[in-house]
């Protein structure tokens, strides 16, 4: 299974947003893709490995603490990094599977710096 | 110009315009990575208010761009701003930057062209982006469409990294019902316009739409000076809502400084008052008016003279010839005299400048005196907003501690007393009016107190002097009939009184001889 460094992948429904992010990251000089859903997600993720992922909780077709739990069952998402983002709050009484939370609105400087610390 | 520091409602997210009186109109600033329009018709000053918001953001450290979508070469826009204090050349090429990205649009489309403004916003950490033509975009859009597309992407962009975004766009057509699409999507539309009235040409800004917090609504007078695009809200709208407060000490008499005057009017007018004086041309309200301001000045307190007909030498000069010696007071600065140029002037300007040189002060109890209400009067470009106009600029002076004394014109010789603005009946606190009456071929002048609100007050007619030595009131001038009505007749008991007085002196100096 192929490991792509510096790749990140943003999940979020919202195209425009995952776009703008993966571009903002790339100007940062990660390989940043956007994605638009856990179901896309968990289809890439049978042919690469990425980085880190960055994934929206509330999405229409599989909320991201779905697609979180399918990817930690996959046998190459286990150990990546996941920095989950939502307007709601942080989920809890789950098991916590993902290393960092972010609500939304954020500012930009600080998703790259928590990428920076998740993906040096 | 406003900013963060003199703005204390500015909140953190918030972003000073660098537009005088804007920020007033939007209550703080636009929003940081909010997407304006700012529409209207070619010459009206959009650009210019988007250059003053550039160099505004820029001298506070944040990027600004500014990029074009018109033919037109960033060169000669630069070329028409360098006259404006706004402008600091210094930060162009650094902290403002100019582009055009007509070429980018016109041979490459909107995708692309959406493509460099974000690496322009990226590369720069832009926090403020100026589009220059948003119908350029929608000219070369290959549908409705793609258009909303464009600014909705751009929306989200901008929005995502804080970059307060302003599309500047050209007046639509009035037989347009619907909104347009980039009124729709964005968070404010600021539409500036121009009309006549009469031979007047009036310049407004209207805040159309602003997401996020309220605004001051309806349209208020712009100018283009050197200083930019400058606003000046309708004072009623500034002004009206804030309930006036009394001063803690509006039971203190302010004096006139004419010994008999003052004790019609119970030692003079409360503290904080409004006092109209009504008259025909030459009666004295001028002169009336700087003895006011000069009996303040000889007591240690401010005064601002605010005058439409006579420039500040003509005034002292004139003063001094009837006994007002105002310029000692004037040179050292205590009382201040404020001329303003018979031109089309905008009121609200007016009254801001009035204000502002009563809050310069920095003194609790100046004294005002307004030479000649019609002056505001005819700088109005709506007439019907007289009454609010005045109700709030009197809550205002009001509330910073000034005593006001205006003066307004009646006709020459009329049969009736009105006040020339029925609005003004429930604003003003005293009343006090001065005339001339034709008696013997003689023409006296008249001070009578109409209304004094909460005072007592001495109601009878008095004749009024104007002389080398200043102002003197005299007695009561009750032997005079009609007096009110513009002539007075001797009533016959006087008449004949005054003959028996005669007579007898006439048979005196005989027996005398």
């Amino acid at each position: 299974m192929k490991t792509t460094a510096g790749r990140v992948i943003v999940v979020d429904d919202e195209k425009d947003f995952a776009d703008n992010v993966a571009l903002l990251l790339r100007e940062e000089g990660y390989d940043a893709v956007a994605c638009g859903s856990g179901p896309e997600l968990l289809e890439r993720m049978k042919s690469e490995t990425p980085a880190l992922i960055i994934l929206d909780i509330m999405m229409p077709a599989m909320t991201g603490l779905a697609a979180l739990a399918e990817l930690r069952k996959s046998a190459n998402g286990g150990a990546v990094p996941v920095l989950l983002f939502s307007a709601s709050r942080e989920p809890a009484g789950v098991e916590k599977t993902w290393q960092e939370f972010l609500p939304k609105p954020f500012d930009i400087d600080e998703l790259v710096r928590r990428v920076k610390r998740l993906c040096p | 110009m406003s900013s963060t520091a003199s703005n204390p409602n500015l909140k953190s997210n918030r972003t000073p315009t660098g537009v005088p009186r804007l920020d007033l109109l939007l209550k703080g600033g636009l929003y940081n990575g909010g997407l304006y329009v700012v529409q209207g018709a070619p010459g009206l000053g959009k650009t210019i208010l988007a250059n003053q918001c550039c160099y505004a953001a820029a001298k506070a450290g944040r990027p600004a761009s500014f990029l074009s979508l018109m033919a037109e070469s960033t060169g000669r826009l630069t070329s028409y701003l360098e006259d404006f204090t706004f402008v600091d050349s210094s930060l162009v090429g650094g902290l403002v930057e100019y582009g055009s990205a007509y070429q980018t649009l016109r041979d490459h489309g909107l995708s692309k062209l959406l493509e460099l403004i974000k690496k322009n916003i990226i590369a720069r950490k832009a926090k403020l982006l100026v589009l220059d033509g948003l119908d350029s975009v929608e000219n070369l859009a290959g549908s409705p469409a793609e258009y909303r597309e464009f600014i909705y992407s751009l929306q989200n962009f901008a929005g995502l990294l804080k970059c307060t975004t302003l599309l500047l766009t050209p007046a639509r057509s009035v037989e347009e019902r619907m909104p347009r699409p980039e009124q729709a999507i964005s968070d404010g539309v600021i539409e500036l316009t121009e009309h006549q009235i009469g031979p007047r040409a009036v310049r407004e800004i209207q805040i159309l739409k602003f997401r996020g917090s309220d605004f001051l609504k309806g349209r208020h007078e712009i100018e283009i000076n050197e200083n930019g695009l400058v606003v000046h809200p309708r004072t009623e709208v500034q002004f009206g809502a804030t309930p006036p407060v009394r001063p803690v000490s509006f039971r203190t008499r302010l004096a006139f400084g004419v010994p008999a005057f003052d004790k019609m009017v119970s030692g003079g007018v409360q503290a904080g008052s409004m006092t109209t004086l009504i008259g025909a041309p030459g009666t004295g309200k001028t002169s009336l008016g700087l003895s006011f301001l000069l009996e303040g000045a000889r007591r240690g307190e401010a005064g601002v003279y605010f005058g439409f007909y006579e420039s500040a030498e003509e005034l002292i000069e004139k003063a001094e010839t009837i006994g007002i010696p105002v310029r000692e007071f004037v040179d050292n600065g205590l009382i201040e005299i404020q001329w303003q140029q018979s031109v089309e002037n905008i009121a609200d300007s007016l009254a801001e400048r009035l204000l502002e040189r009563i809050r310069a002060r920095n003194q609790k109890g100046v004294r005002v005196f307004i030479d000649g209400m019609t002056g505001f009067r005819k700088s109005l470009a709506y007439p019907e907003r007289f009454g609010a106009f005045v109700s709030a600029l009197t809550n205002e002076l009001r509330n910073i501690g000034a005593t006001t004394i205006y003066s307004e014109e009646t006709d020459l010789f009329g049969s009736e007393v009105l006040l020339p603005d029925r609005a003004m009946a429930s604003v003003v606190d005293n009343v006090f009016f001065l005339r001339y009456v034709e008696l013997r071929s003689r023409l006296f002048r008249l001070i009578s107190i109409m209304k004094m609100r909460s005072s007592a007050y001495d109601p009878h007619i008095r004749e009024f002097r104007i002389t080398s030595n200043g102002i003197s009131v005299s007695n009561s001038f009750s032997s005079a009939e009609a007096i009110l009505s513009g002539s007075a007749k001797m009533v016959n008991a006087v008449i004949a009184e005054k003959e028996k007085v005669k007579a007898k002196k006439k048979k005196l100096a005989g027996r005398q001889k």
